[in-house]
């Protein structure tokens, strides 16, 4: 087989070496871990890096795979977790002083998972407090460093997830996403991000934000590489209240389909009224591509799309008030100030309002059922606005408030609010070298389609070989 | 006399995070009362969607076991 970078390479490329024994999971693992050293004081991806653990698992791998036990495609490939996924053992901080003595007493059910398939756990990534913010800074333990630019954010929350997949220092990584936690990430650092729908794969083990609205899934530099550690992570879990019992389809089952025949819906509101002409530019020539590569496009009115937004903000920060609810009263000081004025904020939401705000949300479900009955995806920009400085969104020392990042989540948390797949990945760049985000959008429990357009998209636009300026 | 934003005093929404069961200081309240309107707004714009037809949508609904 030809030569390969390790630190970029997919699952698909790595896979068939580790299995033929071509290449070993403690080489791989010891690459993720020279690049880490190397690279981590300029990234801040990681709250925590499990040197010796991961090393161990990576031994236990190559010995398995030598005696004939291959496991599949995530057997021997380094994997970042989320630090509010829990790793028996380990602390789970939720990127917040708060937690900083919080040790799991076992697995989440994703970690178990990935454990079984043979992944590798490299580490704990970096978040925003609480994940609770857009923006990707967290004054407890700095932000993370967006490797296509050291000076700009990743977005938040899963900010190291993104930092750590993007700058070459784990092969995949898991984020969470509750108004766009995983998909503002990948789309500023130029990887792939799969919000799952709702209850496909299970939250237990892992810190709550919002209990309607929290969701789990895979970071990946390719499209495929998501739909290989959602083979792998999908499925009913009676340890997730909200986890569903729909059958679990091969995500890797359309990968190569194509576009032909695939019908594409580009919504005529909202996404393109107040968004960077750079970045309205790169979707709509990639919507573009897909037409000329066979899909049928057509546009879509939805003009009550905006208020997807505002319901999935009316739902989080109400369940976020209720989550933190004991923090709020015992422990605010320890808050950083952005994350604490808004939980206090939060506290006043009348039961009434949350109530009607689920009604809206049902309301808002239908209306998009609707809208996308006669189509497979529905494509966006992810973000509407160019990747704003560190800087431009840290507050000043004491302040709760900082100029930049106020209008990232305006696009993704729609699809929080519906519990649709949503796919982020790459579909250009901005003139100053920065990744374009594009999402594509599904119907509930159609990761396939979602995943069969994206890497469609990947294979015509031929975006991947491009790496970020490092080092 | 109380500063008024919006609706509400900083009396009627330090009321309000006290029957929530959090107590905030005046002051606190006072630093806080732009956000407590934008919480306000977005709940407003809620408020104006008709909802009448709509049940709350139940994301914890029980489960039929389709194995079976």
């Amino acid at each position: 087989m030809p030569e390969i970078d390790l630190s970029y390479a997919s699952i698909d490329e790595l896979a068939p070496r580790i299995r033929s024994g071509e290449l070993s999971p403690v080489e791989l693992t010891q690459a993720s871990l020279d690049r880490i050293e190397r690279l981590e004081p300029q990234l801040n991806a990681f709250l925590e890096v499990f040197t010796e653990g991961a090393l161990a698992q990576a031994r236990e791998a190559e010995a398995e795979i030598r005696s004939g036990s291959y496991k599949g495609p995530l057997h021997g490939i380094t994997i970042a977790l989320k630090d509010l996924i829990d790793v028996e053992g380990t602390v789970t901080t939720g990127g917040s002083t708060v937690l900083k003595d919080n040790m799991a007493t076992s697995d989440a059910t994703v970690t178990r998972l990935l454990k079984e398939a043979g992944s590798i756990i490299i580490g704990k990534a970096a978040l925003v407090e609480f994940a609770m913010g857009a923006t990707g800074v967290n004054p407890h333990y700095g932000p993370s460093h967006n490797p296509w630019n050291i000076d700009r954010i990743c977005c938040g929350s899963s900010m190291g997830s993104a930092a750590a997949v993007a700058g070459g220092l784990s092969v995949g990584a898991l984020g969470s996403d509750t108004g766009g936690s995983i998909r503002m990430p990948a789309a500023v650092t130029g990887i792939a991000g799969l919000k799952p729908t709702y209850g496909r794969i299970s939250r237990a083990g892992v810190l709550d934000l919002s209990w309607s609205c929290d969701h789990v899934g895979p970071m990946t530099r390719t499209v495929a590489d998501c739909a290989h550690m959602m083979n792998v992570l999908a499925g009913y879990d009676p340890a997730d209240p909200a986890s569903s019992q729909q059958p679990v389809p091969d995500f890797t089952s359309e990968l190569e389909r194509g576009f032909k025949g695939l019908r594409v819906g580009v919504p005529k509101e909202f996404f393109f009224d107040d968004v960077d002409p750079e970045i309205e530019a790169a979707v709509r020539a990639g919507i573009d591509l897909m037409e000329r590569e066979g899909a049928s496009v057509e546009e879509v009115s939805m003009p009550w799309v905006a208020l997807g937004r505002t319901i999935n903000s009316g739902l989080l920060v109400a369940e976020a008030a209720a989550v933190h609810r004991s923090v709020i009263q015992t422990r605010a000081a320890e808050l950083s100030p952005a994350i604490r004025a808004r939980l206090e904020s939060a506290i006043i939401v009348p039961a009434v309002d949350y109530i009607d705000t689920q009604r809206a949300r049902r309301k808002f479900i239908e209306q998009m059922d609707d809208a996308m009955s006669d189509l497979d995806v529905l494509i966006t920009p992810s973000v509407p606005i160019q990747t704003p400085t560190i800087a431009e969104c840290t507050p000043p020392p004491g302040s709760a408030d900082a100029p930049g990042g106020g209008a990232l989540t305006q696009f993704t948390g729609v699809f929080d609010t519906t519990g649709q797949p949503s796919l982020s990945m790459n579909c250009g760049f901005t003139k100053d070298g920065m990744p374009i985000g594009m999402m594509i959008n599904g119907r509930a429990f159609d990761e396939v389609s979602v995943l069969r357009a994206g890497a469609a998209f990947e294979r015509a636009a031929g975006l991947l070989e491009r790496r970020p300026p490092i080092w | 006399m109380p500063t008024f934003h919006g609706n509400s005093s900083i009396n009627d929404r330090q009321r309000d995070a006290a029957r929530a069961g959090v107590d905030l200081r005046e002051e606190r309240v006072a630093e806080l009362m732009g956000r407590f309107d934008d919480v306000e707004a977005n709940m407003a714009a809620i408020r104006a969607i008709g909802v009448d037809a709509f049940e709350p949508h139940a994301v914890f609904a029980p489960k039929t076991n389709i194995q079976d």
